[in-house]
């Protein structure tokens, strides 16, 4: 599949997570905790996430078996469950945790039974719809890799080429030709839907910092970071 | 300008006013919390704001690591921790002479547990999730 077809799927694809109602803004926090130096804590917390409530859910399928029902402990497991999808940005499945505690404080015994069905059928849902879309995430990637060998490498040309032969208008040129190319491709039909909204405020910030460094170190440092930033969205 | 560049956040957290944050000066703190994912993501967001942050599962942990000289500026405490409760917990740093600010969170707001654990000593308490709309505003403080 063409690259650029693969990111608006990708795009897409979590889009429908939010709109959904699978999740909500705390998942969106979590993303923006990613980075170069942490490039799988989203999957890392996903994977926590799952070993937490499949915990959960074995808990409390065993007490909604025995008699008289355990309310306090029901109560306990499930206030352990809002916690986790709550941190997480699970919507649905925090709301049927909720309903389920209003049960369980009520002593509603077939509340309590009715809800955790459709807390597991939320649950699997989300848990279903997340993986197809870490699945297509890390084919973009790979896709994005292959694509490029040598990125670091060609990343260091350039910048050795340009502060080597370049003057700081040639250098700005350079720059805004390549913003321009990136943000006229008919691919990004947005450009902050394709750049996590971290960092394309991170671009703005450092674009502005370059066109305004009065020294040759700044223009370098500024320059690698644009670079770093717009690369992997530049056209082929 | 290129100095303005280092400080700016690594993780890119805003908060409120749209502008990267991080920390000045160095701070510390202490997650107590026994979920797997909760315990993750809080000490991760306030890493990302800078804070040099240590993670416990249990409440007699945190005294523990507290009782031995460690010190933190800020300590969150989940409400409802295995064996000694949150507010236990947080009655037993107090009494140890720690000025640290405790935050108290739970994942069910309930006006007598935010009363007990007020009174043992917390100085707020927050329902679940951490965000950067109440964490910035107390480490900004912290930080000034």
């Amino acid at each position: 599949m063409e690259r650029s077809q693969l990111l608006r799927q990708v795009a897409h694809q979590r889009q429908t997570l939010f709109d959904e109602g699978l999740l909500d803004e705390q998942f969106a926090q979590l993303e923006e905790l990613q980075d170069r130096t942490n490039p799988n804590f989203v999957e890392e917390i996903v994977t926590t996430y799952y070993q937490d409530t499949s915990r959960l859910i074995l808990n409390i399928e065993q007490e909604l078996e025995r008699r008289p029902l355990d309310y306090g402990r029901l109560d306990g497991y499930m206030y352990q469950f809002k916690g986790s999808s709550t941190s997480f940005g699970a919507k649905k499945v925090k709301a049927e945790c909720s309903l389920f505690r209003e049960y369980c404080r009520a002593g509603n015994g077939e509340g309590c039974m009715r809800t955790f069905q459709q807390l597991k059928r939320e649950y699997a849902t989300l848990k279903r719809k997340l993986e197809a879309y870490f699945q297509l995430a890390r084919q973009a990637r790979l896709t994005q890799t292959a694509s490029r060998p040598g990125m670091c490498d060609r990343e260091y040309q350039v910048l050795f080429l340009c502060f080597k032969v370049y003057s700081k208008a040639q250098l700005e040129k350079l720059i805004t030709g390549l913003v321009g190319s990136v943000l006229d491709q008919s691919y990004l039909c947005r450009p902050q839907q394709n750049l996590q909204p971290s960092n394309w405020a991170r671009f703005e910030i450092i674009l502005g910092q370059f066109f305004s460094s009065p020294t040759f170190i700044g223009h370098r440092r500024a320059f690698r970071q644009v670079f770093g930033l717009v690369l992997p969205y530049a056209p082929l | 300008m290129g100095a303005a560049v280092d400080h700016v956040s690594p993780m890119g957290m805003s908060g409120g006013s749209g502008q990267r944050f991080s920390c000045k000066n160095k701070l510390t703190a202490l997650v107590v919390d026994n979920g797997g994912v909760c315990q993750a993501i809080q000490t991760a967001i306030l890493r990302s704001y800078g804070v040099e942050t240590e993670a416990v599962e249990t409440g007699e942990a945190a005294v523990e690591l507290i009782a031995s000289g460690a010190t933190f500026n800020l300590i969150i405490i989940e409400m409802l921790l295995p064996f000694m409760n949150g507010p236990e917990t947080a009655k037993q740093i107090r009494a140890m002479g720690a000025q640290s600010k405790i935050l108290g969170i739970t994942a069910f707001f309930d006006e007598r547990d935010q009363q007990e654990f007020l009174a043992a000593g917390a100085d707020k308490y927050i329902e679940k999730p951490l965000s950067p709309e109440i964490v910035i505003p107390i480490i900004r403080k912290l930080d000034n």
